[in-house]
């Protein structure tokens, strides 16, 4: 059957309209979420005091009110501090204090789902992604390493914890993409298996060390650690934010601008060169940008998050295809979504006083999901 | 780090061991039980990495990859927090009158953790080949698993130590993650280590002729009359046990299952009929020269460090030699 012009034209506008609706749901999904989110509490000792939605989306209309006036430079802004008390203090501060840790979780969710998502579609397998090639046990050997320099004011050298965590991911990261290229067979550029195979050896060795660094470290210092690693603790004074969202922007944002091009990224070596296009500078800024981003959140969130960017590409692959022009926008929605629903629930759980931490929570959530997919997937062709 | 004061180290050690064989001391007797015990593990662990490299053809097919040291640590956790006696309700008499699961219920139920996780990551791996065992599927559900695993651990010890930081579990999840033999303190765990691991032992030696046929494929080895499929379930099996019994009463000992038979297999070739003695004997060798070394450190409780240091080093090594997972094992 031959298809007529405007038939043609007629089901290209009609799949693009489906893929248009279902990007929109997916947007009312994460705004849905996002607002829900902004109305709780997130320390509080009874469930009671949990749902303050009247009360904190007064704060945020003061905190925006103010910002116009300080921008603006009206009167508003003087009279601040009478406006904060009569709204109650603590109140206010509360309720910032969740808008930027959302806004941290949100971001570090999208972040950690992308750079799964690039490391995915460049080596067209579900393994390669940041935390099986070991991001997250160079930021863990970099957050013991910070702890036993600095003792308890790890939290207050955001540099020094940045410089650290970086240094020893690219490490780890160079050494598990060299020794796979080494390892690998000759007429293949890269493979895969060997990758893996060369970080899952090289993390565990490091994980190995990192916690014989954290065995040795004063109590109070070892439960710092802990709850560095487990995310526990999020730094949200003004130099670490400023850092955060800087390296967000350097990475995440040339990703989603360009996720047009890096669909060439999931090319074999053959149909780019039949295409004419070189991907190799592609290539490397992607995964620049990927172990950038990566470790980032990884960094605030605690490095015990990595899952997300394993799992949540993995899913978004089989249910919406291979197109990165998709894949990124979707993962780093459900990331960020899943970041976010996952805080609230954990904050409701409190184990010696203490919250569950987020990334245990995802964890408990997605190993079961993820085992379930991996044994009941029907895979069209064995790629091993 | 004096050299002087690892010769007073060593010469310490020869000089208890003098009086303990001339019977004027018994303080040796219980490093003499360790020393036993740390070369039954070795052998366990060099006999189980021999046989899982062979059996699935993947250097990366070993008990930490298979989702026993997990599911190890998942049985310890439940034991911590279940089984654990406090310290207030234990009297020295009801200590003294402990039945045979009392006393090993710490290592009963880090076996049964063992042998749930293994079979845990096996049923998603072979539900992933569709029947047959898919190797990617399996190290990626068996690391997936063993994230959790160790990340629960970690939060576990982080309650505790919020609680009280001078709780003995906390020492008992950081033996398991890093190693020791303090848990060795009689004959009776050595009997109770030395009989399923000799047992299990003999049983891999008695089949170690028909390993040969893993080397072919499937169906050629199907053509030979053997039936590879169950002969493989046969060894994970055993191979699980062997693992299972080390992690329980010494906790991880990491890379020894994955160094030693890519040394054996340079010494005496790939064959399983030589390939495994000479992997049992070597793994006993080097665990116990590894210990040694340990213990003169003053490191003793760390043993998985030494043994990721030097299994990871060697193994990454054979990667790049071999060029290729498949081709090294």
């Amino acid at each position: 059957m031959q298809l007529s012009k405007e038939q043609l034209r007629f089901s290209w506008q009609q799949d693009k309209r489906r893929q248009r609706k279902r990007l929109l749901r997916m947007i009312a999904l994460t705004v849905a979420v996002f607002v829900l989110c902004l109305c709780f509490r997130y320390n509080a000792y009874y469930f009671s005091d949990k749902f303050v939605p009247v009360e904190y989306f007064r704060s945020y209309v003061l905190a925006a009110r103010l910002l116009l006036s300080r921008l603006l430079d009206t009167a508003l802004w003087h009279q601040r501090e009478e406006l904060i008390a009569a709204l109650d203090g603590v109140i206010y501060a509360g309720a910032l204090a969740q808008l930027r840790n959302m806004l941290v979780a949100f971001v570090s969710g999208a972040a950690l789902a992308t750079a799964g998502a690039i490391f995915q579609t460049a080596y067209r397998n579900p393994m390669a992604s940041p935390n099986l090639i070991g991001a997250s046990a160079g930021v863990g050997l970099g957050n013991v390493v910070v702890v036993m320099v600095c003792s308890t004011a790890a939290l207050e050298n955001v540099y020094l914890r940045y410089e650290y965590c970086y240094a020893f991911t690219v490490i780890c990261v160079g050494l598990v993409l060299l020794l796979g290229r080494l390892a690998g067979s000759r007429d293949s550029n890269y493979s895969i298996l060997e990758m893996v195979m060369a970080g899952s050896i090289v993390s565990q060795v490091i994980r190995v060390f990192t916690m014989y660094f954290m065995y040795n470290l004063p109590d109070e210092e070892l439960v710092l650690y802990e709850e560095i690693s487990f995310g526990v603790y999020n730094s949200t004074d003004k130099y670490s934010m400023i850092v955060f969202f800087s390296i967000m922007a350097m990475s995440l944002l040339p990703v989603m601008l360009m996720r047009y091009r890096l669909n060439a990224l999931g090319m074999t070596r053959l149909e780019t060169a039949a295409l004419g296009l070189d991907t190799r500078r592609l290539r490397t800024i992607a995964q620049i940008c990927g172990v950038l981003m990566s470790a980032c959140a990884m960094i605030h969130c605690g490095e015990r998050i990595g899952m997300v960017s394993l799992v949540i590409p993995y899913i978004i692959r089989q249910r919406l295809g291979l197109d990165f022009r998709y894949l990124a926008l979707y993962s780093a929605l459900a990331g960020g979504v899943l970041l976010l629903l996952c805080r609230l629930i954990t904050s409701f759980v409190m184990i010696a006083d203490a919250p569950l931490p987020i990334s245990f929570a995802i964890e408990l959530l997605l190993t079961p999901l993820f085992m379930f997919i991996l044994a009941t997937y029907r895979r069209n062709s064995d790629a091993d | 780090m004096n050299p002087a004061y690892f010769f007073e180290a060593i010469g310490n050690r020869f000089e208890q061991l003098y009086l303990f064989i001339t019977g004027q001391s018994g303080d040796f007797a219980v490093t003499v039980y360790q020393y036993i015990a740390v070369m039954l593990a070795g052998s366990a662990l060099a006999c189980c990495g021999a046989v899982f490299q062979g059996g699935f053809r993947n250097v990366l097919a070993g008990p930490s990859t298979m989702g026993v040291m997990s599911g190890g640590t998942l049985g310890l956790m439940i034991y911590l927090l279940f089984y654990s006696p406090s310290a207030t309700s234990t009297t020295l008499q009801a200590w003294a009158q402990r039945g045979f699961f009392e006393i090993f219920a710490q290592q009963l139920i880090t076996l049964a953790g063992c042998i749930a996780g293994v079979g845990l990551v096996l049923a998603v791996a072979t539900a992933a080949g569709r029947g047959r065992l898919s190797a990617t599927a399996m190290i990626l559900s068996g690391t997936v698993f063993s994230t959790l695993t160790g990340n629960a651990a970690q939060l576990l010890q982080y309650y505790l130590i919020l609680t009280d930081p001078t709780d003995p579990r906390i020492d008992a999840i950081r033996n398991l993650v890093m190693g020791s033999f303090v848990n060795i303190t009689s004959w009776r765990h050595i009997l109770m280590m030395a009989i399923p691991i000799l047992l299990c032992l003999a049983i891999m030696l008695r089949l170690r002729y028909r390993m040969e046929l893993f080397s072919l494929n499937d169906d050629e080895a199907l053509a030979s009359g053997v039936n590879v499929r169950r002969l493989r379930y046969a060894i994970v099996a055993a191979g699980s046990v062997l693992t299972a019994v080390v992690i329980a009463f010494c906790g991880h000992i990491g890379f020894l299952g994955f160094m030693i038979p890519l040394i054996g297999r340079r010494i005496c070739g790939p064959q399983m009929a030589k390939l495994l003695p000479a992997s049992i004997l070597l793994g006993a060798i080097v665990l116990v020269v590894v210990y040694d070394a340990a213990y003169i450190a003053g490191l003793q409780d760390y043993i998985n460090v030494f043994t990721s240091a030097i299994g990871g080093f060697t193994l990454l090594l054979a990667l790049l030699r071999k060029g290729g997972a498949r081709r090294a094992a």
